[in-house]
């Protein structure tokens, strides 16, 4: 009696933190709704989270993508070898580049780099009390914090993903001319033969969410650290797992809503 | 080093934009700065032909499809093609959709209506002006049919083919092929009794002709001895001996019976025999006497030449008879088997 007493107390501790996690969640998105008029605290420091979740991004976003590029020309190869003309290479490359994998791929490698590193910045200063000190100061810490990450992140996200698109495509288009029997007339055939502009734009909009997604998981679980060094790496570990599962919730919300 | 991050944020951002707006344009296929070429086109239908769709001009893409739309009403299609280069449209211009490979990418094709008569161009109305001021004007389409609805014409002419198949299997069955095969028999059969026939029509026929030369043969011969008889009998009638020879036996008949007189009393048995001798006498006599009055053949023969003469042209046509039935038997001798 005593073992079903806990166990059930256990489901009703998980749905209560889960609940008072949305809840949590909620209240740290209108804070930082409302905390937009602040913008003599928060724009002084967008421009360096532009720098760091975008710029500083790039490399790593890039670097994906050009082996994804390369992988899918000679996947898309291989696979289309004698039933597909091989043209459809460059259609591959561009469709799934452009709608699926720049986005979500830059959005998983940057919810590692960018949302691990918020919410490390965060709960360290949460578990050593400089949120706290910032709030003494009557500074609001959500303007001072998360409102200029987040703006970052959804600035910067779209943008890095387009690069990252763009190498993408150039890059599976010159593992086709080296790797591949593929001309570039060839290629480029391809690749403008089922290319519809709303492609960016669908790209575009899954950016924006991701980015908003990652950086705003890493400011909560950052916000909400609790338990000294453990507790931040803690933050860091599920701020990333769970960034990382709703950019794919998110993507695949997108695809149905969109797509159809 | 604040302005160092303001830098490579803004660089990042124009970089970005710029290949979004530079990409998203070059995969249109926008042409920078070309001329261009606007042409509308009304169509009953567009198939599977789609925003972005290549135009092509004698095999060579020259433009996409720009708008699709259906035009007030409902009563067609319009699509406006963009022509990245300047260029005039055949006098006849029309334009065929249809699909640009196997794999569902249509295209647009700037064709001469002349090169496909059988497409039902739609028929643009007189005077159409095209909505926009940038195009040309407004040509007739033709959609070509979706394979989708090929294959569903192929399905529904395969069901009818089945269809067919199992009438003709049903009309066609092994009753039939038996009465077919005793038909065949029967022919056959047919035949070789007409074989038998005609085989013995032909020994008949030879049979026939042969009898009829050999019948010929024999009346010509005939005709030859009568001919010569009656040359005999006319030249025994003209040279008057025939007269003597009767006087002569009247003569002889008288002596004979003066003699028989006298022998009739010393003899009986002479006597009857003279009597016999004396009444065939008198029958001489009296056929000489009749001989002589023209009676019977022979008397008509001895008194009137014109018989002996009709005989001879009797004769005369006779043999002419026979040489042409000899020449022309089909002309009497017709043969037939049905």
């Amino acid at each position: 009696m005593a073992a079903i007493t806990t166990h059930v107390e256990a489901v009703g501790q998980a749905a209560i933190r889960s609940v008072s996690s949305v809840g949590r969640a909620g209240f740290l998105g209108i804070d930082a709704v409302r905390a937009l008029r602040k913008v003599e605290l928060w724009g002084p420091h967008l421009i360096p989270q532009l720098a760091r979740v975008g710029v500083e991004s790039v490399p790593i976003a890039l670097f994906i993508a050009t082996f994804t590029g390369i992988v899918l020309s000679l996947q898309a190869s291989y696979t289309f070898t004698g039933a597909v003309p091989l043209y459809f290479v460059g259609t591959l490359v561009g469709k799934t580049m452009i709608l699926e994998l720049g986005p979500v791929l830059t959005g998983l490698a940057l919810s590692g780099r960018v949302g691990a590193n918020i919410a490390a910045e965060i709960g360290t200063m949460r578990v050593t009390d400089q949120i706290d000190a910032l709030e003494t100061l009557a500074y609001d810490p959500v303007a001072y914090l998360v409102v200029p990450r987040v703006l970052a992140g959804a600035i910067m996200f779209p943008l890095v993903v387009i690069l990252a698109n763009a190498i993408g495509i150039l890059a599976g288009w010159g593992a086709s001319l080296v790797l591949l029997d593929l001309s570039s007339p060839e290629f480029l055939k391809g690749l403008k033969l089922f290319f519809l502009p709303f492609d960016v734009r669908f790209s575009f909009i899954k950016s924006i969410t991701f980015g908003v997604t990652v950086t705003a998981v890493g400011c909560y679980f950052g916000f909400h650290t609790r338990g000294g060094a453990e507790g931040v790496g803690h933050a860091t570990t599920r701020a990333v797992v769970i960034a990382s599962m709703i950019i794919l919730v998110l993507d695949a919300f997108w695809a149905a809503v969109l797509l159809r | 080093m604040n302005r160092n991050k303001e830098f490579l944020v803004g660089a990042v951002i124009i970089l970005a934009i710029v290949v979004a707006v530079g990409g998203t344009l070059l995969l249109q296929g926008t042409n920078f700065g070309r001329a261009t070429t606007t042409v509308e086109v009304l169509l009953e239908s567009v198939g599977q032909l789609s925003e972005g769709n290549p135009v092509t001009y004698r095999g060579v893409r020259i433009g996409q499809t720009a708008s699709i739309d259906v035009e007030p009403g409902g009563s067609a299609v319009r699509v406006t093609l963009l022509l990245t280069e300047e260029m005039s449209l055949p006098a006849d211009a029309g334009v065929v959709l249809g699909p640009e490979s196997l794999f569902g990418d249509w295209q647009a094709e700037i064709v001469s209506r002349s090169r496909f008569p059988r497409f039902a161009f739609f028929d643009v109305p007189p005077g159409t002006r095209p909505l926009s001021d940038e195009a040309v004007g407004v040509v007739g389409g033709y959609a070509l049919p979706e394979i989708t609805r090929l294959t569903a014409s192929a399905e529904q002419i395969s069901v009818n083919l089945a269809d067919l198949t199992a009438r003709m299997e049903l009309a066609f069955n092994q009753e039939t092929a038996d009465n077919l095969a005793r038909a065949i028999d029967n022919i056959e059969a047919i035949t070789q009794e007409v074989r038998s026939l005609v085989q013995q029509q032909s020994i008949v026929a030879a049979s026939i002709t042969a009898s009829a030369d050999s019948a010929l043969n024999e009346v010509e011969l005939a005709a030859h001895a009568a001919r010569r008889s009656l040359d005999r009998v006319e030249a025994f009638v003209e040279n008057a001996r025939f007269d003597s020879i009767i006087d002569n036996v009247r003569i002889a008949s008288e002596g004979i019976r003066i003699i028989t007189a006298g022998l009739a009393d010393p003899e009986s048995g002479l006597a009857s025999t003279l009597e016999r001798a004396d009444s065939a006498f008198v029958r001489i006599d009296r056929i000489t006497a009749r001989l002589e009055a023209g009676e019977g053949s022979l008397g008509r023969l001895l008194l009137d030449t014109t018989f002996a003469l009709r005989a001879e042209e009797v004769l005369l046509s006779f043999d002419l008879l026979l040489k042409d039935v000899r020449e022309n038997p089909h002309r009497y001798v017709r043969l037939s088997i049905f």
